[in-house]
């Protein structure tokens, strides 16, 4: 018993090294930066790729392998710099949603560039002959390279702390952690200090991948599964703390490495626990400093389109009407794709009741459209319920995961938030992906149909029209209503909505519930239109996705989600047709959106008539 | 009994100590001026009060009721309203949103979903926006006011709590000094028609003398004098602190009414 | 040295300095007085850049100043010593001092860390701490010094008696007097008028974001009327 618990501490150690690594890069550059790297972990399943080229290349001697690894780091550090001169140094002074949404437009453009690159096969590094074998602690094998991972850590860890309190560059990166504005009244460019921030950044997340291979072969879910767990890491170590990178990384490890033997579910549990008791706690993390957590005001600050309260009505009604029409002007499929939209649309909307109304950054929505899928799903599949039971119970599953995240999600703000939203719909995923017995796993959950009188399209098609449109209509009516107001309150002055008597925790709260049980609707919807659930569902892209028709349709405009809703789904299932690399593309779209086009298509149509009318 | 009395109030940053352990009381009906040089602690001394910090030590009763820690809303509950140094309101709405959304908060509607803001306390709110002079900008959205009118929709929105005290950061902060003396008389009407007490920190010398009832001086973060305006001016202590010594010190030859 | 014209600057959305403008001769301490909220910190922001001036031209040496991001006024010659003082609380004093170091500029006295502990030698002992246990008085000191170890051509200082103990304004108000000495020129801002008495050559009374009076330091103390209306109770 001894030895196997020793040796499963060696293995969570081990785990750390990499996820240390990837935490302790994305750490440091916000830190300096103020940026959230989406793409950290692209850097990451780069390193990872690099590493198995030069290595093929160089040979799989001691030297050469070592060679490879820094040569992987260092090229991933380059990579990073164009990101950072391109891209970033544009958006520094754009509201945190712009860098989230931004840097993951260069996850799918890595994703698609990768697959092209490498294949779609996983590529299994050769682990260097000296390192190949184990030896036997306490009776269990341990492998070699895990010991080698177990000393690079605290290695790497020294490695930075002497260059962080040595070197000028590292006085200067802590000074500007505290306090750029200061730095740069004391004469240094900041320009060159991000740059050269970010290659550190990037070069350790390359770093990670590249030592990470021998124990992993590399793979295109790399990037998106460790991005999830920096962000759980840096959240509970607190930002811009490299030591609490480390700390974080190894607790996260351990709970992995120990959990897995007990039981893989109970893991994502307890990391959710864990996460929980650190929040509550300190809310800027183990080792992280209070004042960090200082936030750009929210997204969308602005007034409000007045036109619209006046023309909503109308145009709602007269679009309710096309749309009841529709049956007679287009197939089946054509009906499919417009419930597709119907439902996005209600998804897109009850994030913007959190993002646009809230001023709350959700980057996890796709966990509540998930729950409610598998909420309706698990019900007809485990229990035979019928669909009208199943609509019914999909609301309230996600509104009740929504109570249960919400409620810690409401003590962080800013890019806090947005990496804790992430974190806790990567844990609803892993549940859905991990617990075979219950959710089927990656084969999920088929055969969800609807009750014979709606099984036919059309008919399916106007119960969602009126389920989405009767949703829609109520968060538009809460949004308008004194609670909608409050919760504008609290996004536009949350010192003056306090002072006036507003409970800003308890009103976001309530406003992140509402919204999580309206996209649980969505997921019901979605299950019975397309007969099953799988964990695709939950997943980061799909929470993206929302974030996109957002931003396409303007994050505050009312009738913006559903333009935005209809032109993402129309255009992915377009873009899916029409070609291989349809990832890059939309990472283009969307990087080009938020370079040229940060006030969306309705906010671009709008100025342009603004200029006429006003 | 006193309205507000506070005793050994204190707080103190990593070492320095911002309030040290200061006390007085405001009178129901009173105007109060707190005033005191750069880093006297008036700020903080004010967040205390106002719930946006908490006290290391020290006792706040209003109305008899100890309110010490307490929160902003259940602060504004309990009667007391705020206004801030640089004027917070909410900038995606008009005025009358701003006033209605108070107005909502104060008589605990703000879970209603269903019925719509536009048509809740408008008559009211219209008054309170023609009582601070803004009746005609109640449809403006708040982007578009001047400065000067923030201020006063600002207060406007802190009456709208109904508030039995009002603590008011700096009211006349970056706003022209013609335009000051018209925002303080407004205020003294407005709290005057009302029974309410003030409780304000200042730097125009014009205004504090002006419209203070009563004016407390602080300085590195305890109490130097609270007394009458006219007492206050010939303070030799008072002028010393402002000064960095008394005039004769500085070299400048004394005399003249002051 | 300085000379500063027609500036126009706001303070979120409240206007803080209408139509501001003055100059400095080489190596003259002027003091800019006036009450709080007179628009003096928003005055010295604007000069070194983090307040963006609407309207007006800085000029140092010469050279305008106007549109040039922070980092860029400070290589120019600006040093800036905040109100709050803004040391890096989590560097030692060494690190807080090396994070302006800068190559000697010509015209300008050259600085380094012996230079500066020579000016304050309480840093000498505390070179090690970090700068969020220093005292208020030191925290000064660091300050000052860090903005000297950029060689600046000018120097500004914002308010930096308020808080201390009487004893450290003295220090304080020697080591001005040495750095005028060393040719630096300074724009000291102050409400303690006893402090820019003893250690300005000339003044620049301000009040609601307007010059209200310009001239030298031993004229304004004869005019009492000045101090009584712009500064005192």
């Amino acid at each position: 018993m001894v030895s196997f618990v020793v040796a499963q501490f060696l293995t969570g150690l081990a785990n750390a090294a990499a996820l240390f690594l990837v935490a302790a890069g994305l750490s440091v550059i916000f830190g300096v930066t103020r940026v959230v790297n989406f793409a950290h972990g692209s850097f990451y399943m780069l390193g990872a790729y690099l590493t198995y080229s030069f290595v093929t290349r160089l040979g799989t001697g001691l030297a050469e392998f070592w060679i490879a690894v820094l040569l992987a780091g260092l090229v991933v550090g380059a990579i990073g710099v164009m990101v950072e001169v391109l891209l970033l140094r544009r958006l520094y002074r754009s509201p945190e949603l712009m860098h989230l949404v931004a840097t993951f437009g260069v996850v799918l453009i890595i994703q698609d560039v990768t697959l092209a690159l490498w294949g779609p096969q996983d590529l299994v590094g050769p682990r260097p002959a000296a390192l190949a074998g184990g030896i036997t602690v306490l009776g269990e094998r341990v492998p070699i390279y895990d010991l080698v991972l177990i000393v690079l850590g605290p290695l790497v860890l020294g490695g930075l702390w002497l260059l962080l309190n040595r070197s000028r560059f590292g006085i200067l990166v802590r000074a500007a952690t505290e306090d750029r504005e200061m730095v740069s009244a004391l004469g240094i460019d900041q320009k060159w200090l991000f740059t050269a921030v970010f290659f550190l950044g990037a070069f350790l997340a390359g770093l990670g991948g590249a030592v990470q291979l021998p124990r992993e072969p590399a793979n295109l879910m790399m990037d998106l599964n460790i991005i999830a767990e920096a962000f759980v890491v840096v959240v509970i170590g607190g930002m811009g703390s490299i030591g609490g990178a480390y700390l974080a990384a190894l607790i996260i490890a351990l709970l992995h490495a120990f959990g897995i033997v007990i039981l893989p579910e109970i893991t994502l549990v307890l990391v959710f626990l864990v996460m929980a008791v650190v929040l509550v706690a300190r809310p800027w993390g183990l080792l992280g400093r209070p004042e960090a957590i200082t936030s750009a005001p929210a997204h969308g600050v602005g007034p409000e389109a007045r036109w619209q309260g006046r023309w909503l009505v109308p145009t709602f009604a007269a679009s309710l009407a096309a749309l009841a029409l529709l049956p007679l002007a287009t197939d089946v499929y054509g009906l499919q794709v417009t419930t597709e939209v119907l439902i996005f649309a209600l998804f897109a909307v009850s994030l913007q009741f959190i993002i646009g109304v809230g001023g709350m950054i959700s980057f996890g929505h796709a966990a509540y459209l998930g729950l409610g899928a598998y909420g309706a799903a698990l019900l007809v599949h485990h229990l035979d319920a019928p669909m009208e039971l199943a609509l019914v119970a999909a609301p309230i599953a996600a509104g009740v995961g929504a109570l249960v995240f919400g409620w810690l999600c409401v003590r962080l703000s800013g890019v806090y938030l947005a990496m804790l939203t992430l974190a806790f719909a990567q844990i609803t995923w892993s549940a859905a992906f991990q617990w075979y017995a219950f959710t089927g796993g990656d084969n999920g959950i088929l055969g969800i149909w609807p009750s014979p009188w709606a099984a036919d399209p059309v008919i399916y098609y106007y119960v969602t029209l009126l389920l989405s449109s009767a949703a829609i209509a109520a968060l538009w009516r809460a949004r308008f209503a004194p609670f909608g107001y409050a919760l504008r309150a609290a996004r536009d002055s949350e010192l003056r909505a306090a002072a006036v008597g507003i409970d800003v925790r308890h009103t976001r709260w309530l406003a992140f519930a509402l919204a999580g049980t309206a996209a649980g609707l969505g997921g019901g919807l979605y299950a019975f239109l397309k007969g099953s659930v799988f964990p695709d569902v939950l997943a980061i892209p799909v929470s993206v996705d929302g974030l996109v028709m957002l931003l396409l349709g303007g994050v505050n405009a009312v009738l913006g989600p559903l333009i935005g809703a209809a032109a993402v789904t129309g255009g992915r299932i377009a873009l899916v047709a029409e070609t291989e690399l349809w990832r890059a593309v939309l990472g283009a779209v969307i990087v080009g959106m938020v370079l040229w086009f940060p006030d969306g298509i309705a906010g671009t149509v709008r100025r342009g008539f603004g200029r006429g009318r006003r | 009994m006193s309205l507000l009395a506070v005793e050994g109030l204190a707080k103190a940053f990593g070492g320095v100590r911002a309030v040290a352990g200061i006390g007085f009381m405001v009178q129901p009906g009173e105007m109060v001026a707190i005033i005191g040089p750069n880093g006297a602690g008036k700020t903080t001394c004010f967040n205390l009060l106002g719930g946006q910090l908490r006290p290391d030590a020290g006792r706040v009763t209003f109305g008899g009721r100890n309110i010490t820690g307490w929160a902003p809303p259940a602060l504004a509950r309990a009667g007391i309203g705020r206004t801030f140094q640089v004027a917070q309101v909410f900038r995606s709405m008009t005025a009358r949103e701003n006033v209605q959304v108070a107005r909502a908060a104060c008589r605990r509607r703000l879970l209603s979903l269903l019925r719509s803001l536009a048509g809740t306390d408008t008559a009211e709110a219209d008054r309170l926006l023609d009582a601070v002079g803004l009746a005609a900008a109640a449809d403006q959205p708040v982007t578009a006011l001047a400065y000067a009118d923030l201020k006063r929709l600002e207060l406007a929105v802190a009456l709208a709590g109904e508030p039995i005290l009002l603590l008011m950061d700096e009211p006349t902060a970056g706003i022209a000094a013609s335009e000051r003396q018209a925002l303080m008389a407004l205020v003294r009407n407005l709290v005057a028609a009302r029974g309410l007490s003030v409780l304000f920190t200042e730097h125009d010398m014009d205004v504090v003398f002006g419209h203070a009832d009563r004016v407390i001086v602080m300085h590195e973060g305890a109490l130097l004098a609270d007394g009458a305006p006219e007492r206050i001016r010939t303070d030799p202590r008072v002028r010393e602190v402002y000064l960095g010594g008394s005039l004769d010190d500085v070299g400048i030859a004394a005399g003249g009414q002051a | 040295m300085l000379a500063v014209t027609g500036l126009q600057a706001f303070h979120g959305p409240a206007q803080a300095l209408f139509d501001v403008s003055f100059d400095a001769a080489r190596g003259e301490v002027l003091a800019l007085l006036g009450r709080n909220g007179a628009g003096k910190s928003t005055l010295l922001k604007s000069i070194i850049g983090l307040v963006p001036a609407k309207a007006g031209e800085i000029a140092l040496d010469g050279r305008d100043l106007s549109g040039l991001a922070p980092h860029r006024r400070a290589a120019a010659g600006i040093g800036y010593v905040p109100e709050d003082r803004r040391v890096f609380k989590g560097l030692s004093v060494r690190e807080n001092l090396a994070v302006a170091t800068r190559l000697p500029r010509a015209g300008a006295p050259a600085w380094d860390e012996p230079r500066v502990v020579a000016l304050f030698p309480k840093l000498a002992e505390l070179r090690d701490r970090r700068g969020g246990q220093l005292s208020g008085g030191e925290q000064q000191m660091l300050t000052i010094g860090r903005a000297l170890m950029g060689n600046p051509l000018v120097l500004l200082l914002d308010e930096p008696s308020t808080g201390l103990a009487p004893r450290i304004v003295e220090a304080l108000a020697d080591a001005v007097r040495a750095m005028k000495a060393a040719g630096v020129t300074i724009l000291l801002s102050e409400q303690n008028l006893a402090f820019a008495a003893r250690v300005a050559d000339a003044a620049v009374v301000m009040a609601t974001g307007h010059v209200r009076w310009r001239g030298s330091m031993a004229q304004f103390l004869k005019e009492p009327a000045l101090a009584r209306t712009h500064l005192q109770v």
